[in-house]
């Protein structure tokens, strides 16, 4: 049997009263990877890398971050098969092409240029990542092929020139079916601007912290064996919702929590830009709902539909499913418990973007409030929110020692807060 | 709209949380107590999936129609009591009007029932799905097609509810290994009294039983401790405790 998605969705209550006009409500859809093995599809990838004068210091590791990368890049191409593609731009003052497109069957090739990295000829004074994204870009164009998954890796640690630059071209990308990754390494790098590239282009942001021995190595690690996992690309959530129904808005909650783009098509017509799945890992969504008031029956709220390609070009489908809910006037049904969990874990998320904006404008007081309140919520999540409740209380201690929360702890918070845990249930 | 607590931001009900500083909502005083009509409505939730039409009629329609049949078919005589309780009311409740009312109120509906049935006494009313009312010191058998659940009454996160499958059910916190239903969530941090594997409930043919794994606290029934090795058998609506959280049996 053919790789497909398969679909299964759960409200927050099975059943609902709406005293009011109208009431909020959640669900919980799973896309499940299921029939025999998807295969993995073939990829298209480059590698940016800033090689500027501060990529040179140690962090107190004995090893200067470049060594480390450098370290980091060699683990991680061994994940790719001898048909990938790679290309390697060095960026500092000016910025090189020191690899162009070449197929992994040529390893020797590859390990020698990223060996030598720091010899090219690329002067280390200044970052000019938006001209090391842009020879990415053409490298990736040249070998571009039906089914093979296109990705820009990015890191840098600090910041750049030409940031609407770099925006406009993540933009460009995403147009083009170009998926980027973007990796912080230190604390110096502009956090806005990699989240956004992320966002605009459908790719994941990394935060390297520099005092954690192997952290550069684990984070390409991760992302190499992410990118060579990945069979579903240019995956699309189709919701349909019926009349007085409305979606206000679709985070993906599992791997990492992120708020994903609604378009409309047509009138009543949402889709969802899911980006690319892996061939064996579930992903989560939480849908933000608005109810109408009905009598007491059994509705469709929304048609869903799950579209998406396996790499030969064709667009799959899973066909139409229902989200239902049962209306009762006496009152309201049980709650879901995996449904409120993901939701407190939302909450974390959206308390951290506020805490985020409160540290940016050193609103001192917002800060502390919005560190207490997020303490308070990660405590009600038992071991599985200790690390965003340590974290919280860290930003605490620094704002009452202070005045003021450190760029690492606020860093830490960030990628701490989307980052939903695993749980335990027994249903799938 | 329901107005936060911290910034007075103008929520729509039913938010968890606001929109503006995502302060908690007290989104629980929308929810009434939840009153027996969804063991009705629970029940018949697994047939809903499979209906793919813009709405279907209350489920309760299609099940007075099956017992009506059966009713008609079946000489009264050789019904006991117990089948005629459940097969009459439905029968006069089951109006499929749009503003019929909730079906809770099912047991007081006798006035209406159909005269081919004969002058029997009924046992006093039972909701109409619900297992019928256990003589005492019986066990009650569920019927087949029961989901049984336990329901949180007292805990951190009320009215959550937890399925009880067939075979065993584990009830304790997770650690290295899994349970089916962890009271992690439900105890508050620094009263932990539940073990790891504290209590293990066993759904078979029909029969619930509730067996103590030897805690450190104890299992308590309504009120009354279940030694470790006694297999507690467990009924409708009676509440489980373990540490400071309640759970109650419901189908």
């Amino acid at each position: 049997m053919a790789a497909k998605i398969h679909i299964e969705r759960m409200m927050y209550r099975n059943s609902i009263a709406v005293p009011g006009e109208s009431a909020a409500s959640y669900a919980l859809v799973k896309l499940i990877p299921s029939g025999e093995g998807p295969k993995p599809l073939g990829l298209n990838l480059a590698l940016v890398l800033d090689v500027s004068g501060s990529m040179y210091e140690e962090d107190g590791t004995g090893r200067s971050r470049l060594a480390r990368v450098q370290e980091a890049a060699l683990a991680g191409i061994r994940k790719l098969r001898p048909e990938d593609t790679l290309s390697v731009v060095a960026f500092a003052h000016n910025a090189q092409v020191v690899l162009p497109s070449t197929p992994l069957s040529d390893l020797a090739k590859i390990e020698d240029v990223i060996d030598r990295i720091d010899m090219f000829d690329v002067d280390p004074g200044g970052t000019c990542m938006d001209q090391g994204i842009a020879l990415a870009m053409a490298e990736v164009e040249k070998s571009k092929a039906a089914g093979r998954l296109s990705q820009i890796v990015v890191l840098t640690d600090g910041e750049t020139s030409g940031e609407q630059i770099c925006r406009q071209l993540a933009e460009q990308a995403d147009q083009q079916g170009v998926h980027f990754t973007v990796m912080g390494i230190g604390t110096e790098w502009n956090a806005s601007l990699l989240k956004d590239l992320a966002r605009l282009a459908q790719g994941k942001w990394y935060y390297i912290d520099v005092c954690q021995a192997h952290e550069t190595e684990r984070i390409f690690l991760e992302e190499f064996e992410h990118l060579a996992s990945t069979a579903f690309t240019k995956v699309e959530m189709h919701l349909w919702p019926v009349k007085d129904v409305r979606i206000k808005r679709v985070r993906q909650v599992v791997p990492e929590i992120k708020e994903l783009p609604l378009t409309e098509p047509e009138d009543r017509h949402l889709a969802v830009a899911v980006g690319t799945l892996e061939r064996d890992k579930p992903s989560r969504y939480i849908l933000d709902l608005s109810l109408p008031k009905r009598p007491d029956g059994n509705y469709v709220l929304v048609q869903m539909e799950v579209r998406y390609d396996l790499g030969s070009g064709r667009a799959e489908s899973t066909g139409k499913v229902p989200l239902q809910i049962q209306y009762t006037e006496a009152g309201q049904g049980y709650i879901n418990a995996e449904v409120a969990k993901h939701i407190d874990e939302i909450q974390i998320y959206e308390l951290n973007k506020n805490l985020q904006e409160a540290i940016a404008g050193n609103d001192q007081a917002e800060a502390q409030r919005v560190a207490e309140t997020i303490s308070r919520k990660g405590e009600l999540l038992g071991p599985r929110g200790a690390k965003k409740t340590m974290l919280a209380r860290q930003v605490l201690q620094e704002l009452h020692v202070g005045g003021r929360v450190s760029k690492k702890t606020q860093l830490a918070v960030d990628d701490a807060a989307r980052l939903a845990e695993e749980m335990p249930l027994p249903s799938s | 709209m329901s107005k936060c607590p911290v910034c007075d931001f103008q929520n729509e009900d039913g938010a968890l949380f606001c929109e503006h500083c995502k302060s908690d909502l007290g989104a629980a005083e929308l929810a009434a107590a939840p009153v027996a009509v969804h063991a009705a409505a629970a029940v018949e939730a697994s047939a809903v999936p499979d209906a793919s039409v813009a709405e279907v009629a209350c489920p309760l329609v299609a099940v007075a129609v099956a017992e009506a049949a059966v009713s008609e078919a079946v000489p009264v005589a050789q019904l006991d009591a117990g089948a005629v309780a459940v097969a009459e009311v439905p029968i006069a409740v089951a109006v499929p009007l749009p503003d019929a009312p909730p079906v809770t109120v099912a047991p007081e509906m006798p006035a209406q029932k159909p005269s081919t049935a004969p002058d029997i006494s009924l046992p006093s009313a039972a909701p109409v799905d619900a297992a019928p009312a256990a003589p005492a010191g019986e066990p009650a058998r569920l019927p087949a097609d029961a989901k049984p659940k336990l329901v949180v009454i007292r805990g951190q996160r009320m009215q959550v509810e937890y399925p009880l499958y067939e075979g065993d059910n584990y009830l304790g916190r997770a650690d290295e290994k899994a349970v089916d239903i962890d009271l992690e969530d439900q105890e508050p941090p620094d009263r932990v009294w539940s073990s790891r594997q504290h209590a293990l409930i066993t759904y078979e043919n029909g029969q619930l039983t509730l067996e103590d794994l030897n805690s450190t606290n104890g299992t308590f029934v309504n009120r009354m401790r279940v030694h470790p090795g006694q297999k507690r058998p467990l009924h409708v609506n009676d509440v489980i405790q373990i540490g400071t959280v309640h759970l109650k049996v419901m189908v």
